[in-house]
């Protein structure tokens, strides 16, 4: 099951992840971010533990060992038996300036007059 | 509108969070009055977000300073600051040194929560019957499958076989009579 992309505006940063879901047998939540390389790829894996009744709500952290980044997000859930997501929701937040040097960006302010 | 004033410039204040080596340079018009890098610093990696004081040169001056951060890695700077203070004015030098904040788009300290597009499942159940066909409440009447008997009656023949044979005379010999 994948959940379409969403594209941010800028570079977001996204803190954790809570998902409300039935998954007798457990799964698998990927994410996939087109952060850092500009290209979309799986940056996270995360072990959906079995659930014992309907509807289980579960927050996963996104920001170990760094945050998770990305202007594109794109979700994949999948498990060995039945998985019912319910909902689902993200924290996040967009990032001021962020200059990836990798793909030659640098930052230059305009001259500043101080007054 | 403010007229560009000669400043001395002492500290440049970074929050940051640097992933690889970053060098930032320090830009002003002075002197000869041609913008140039007046001040390089290599600036390590950081350990997440944390504030960075990076101390100038102590004869950097300008009227228009600039700044330029470059790098082969990913770099966040959450905010910039320079401790500036206004230099050259006539009656001498009076003024305290203050720190100046660079523009910079503000990255929130709290996240905000954004929903999956997973479609919703309503909490109350819904009714629906079940694809069994209907039992009327009233009877019908139906005829049992017994075959008709008609009120009038039909002639039957018995079944008895003709005789062909027909009685004749026959002449009985009798003795002593002619």
């Amino acid at each position: 099951m994948e959940l379409e992309g969403k594209s941010m505006e800028g570079v977001g940063q996204l803190k954790d992840v809570t998902l409300t879901y039935q998954a007798p047998s457990g799964g698998t939540l990927q994410a996939y971010t087109d952060m850092p390389g500009s290209t979309l790829a799986l940056r996270r894996t995360i072990t959906l533990p079995a659930t014992t009744g309907e509807r289980e709500q579960k927050t996963f952290p996104l920001d170990s060992p760094s945050l998770l980044e990305g202007k594109l997000i794109k979700w994949r859930a999948s498990s060995a038996g039945t998985l019912i997501l319910y909902e689902g929701s993200v924290r996040a937040r967009k990032v001021g300036l962020y200059i990836d040097g990798a793909a030659g960006e640098t930052w230059e302010t305009q001259p500043l007059s101080l007054g | 509108m403010g007229f560009e004033v000669n400043h001395a410039y002492r500290k440049v204040s970074l929050l940051c969070d640097l992933t690889g080596s970053w060098t930032l340079e320090f830009w002003t018009e002075l002197p000869n009055g041609v913008q140039r890098a007046v001040y390089s610093v290599s600036l390590a990696p950081t350990t997440g977000e944390m504030p960075l004081n990076i101390p100038l040169a102590g004869n950097v001056q300008g009227k228009t300073p600039k700044l330029r951060l470059r790098g082969g890695t990913a770099a966040r700077v959450y905010g910039c600051k320079i401790l500036a203070k206004p230099v050259g004015t006539l009656g001498g030098e009076g003024s305290a040194w203050v720190w100046y904040t660079v523009p910079i788009e503000v990255t929130p300290e709290l996240y905000s929560r954004a929903t999956l597009p997973i479609p919703g499942t309503p909490e109350a159940w819904a009714e629906a019957k079940l694809p069994i066909p209907g039992t009327p409440e009233g009877w019908a009447e139906a005829k049992l499958p017994i075959p008709g008997t008609p009120e009038a009656w039909s002639d039957v023949a018995l079944p008895l076989r003709k005789s062909d044979v027909l009685f004749e005379w026959v002449d009985l010999p009798v003795d002593g009579v002619e």
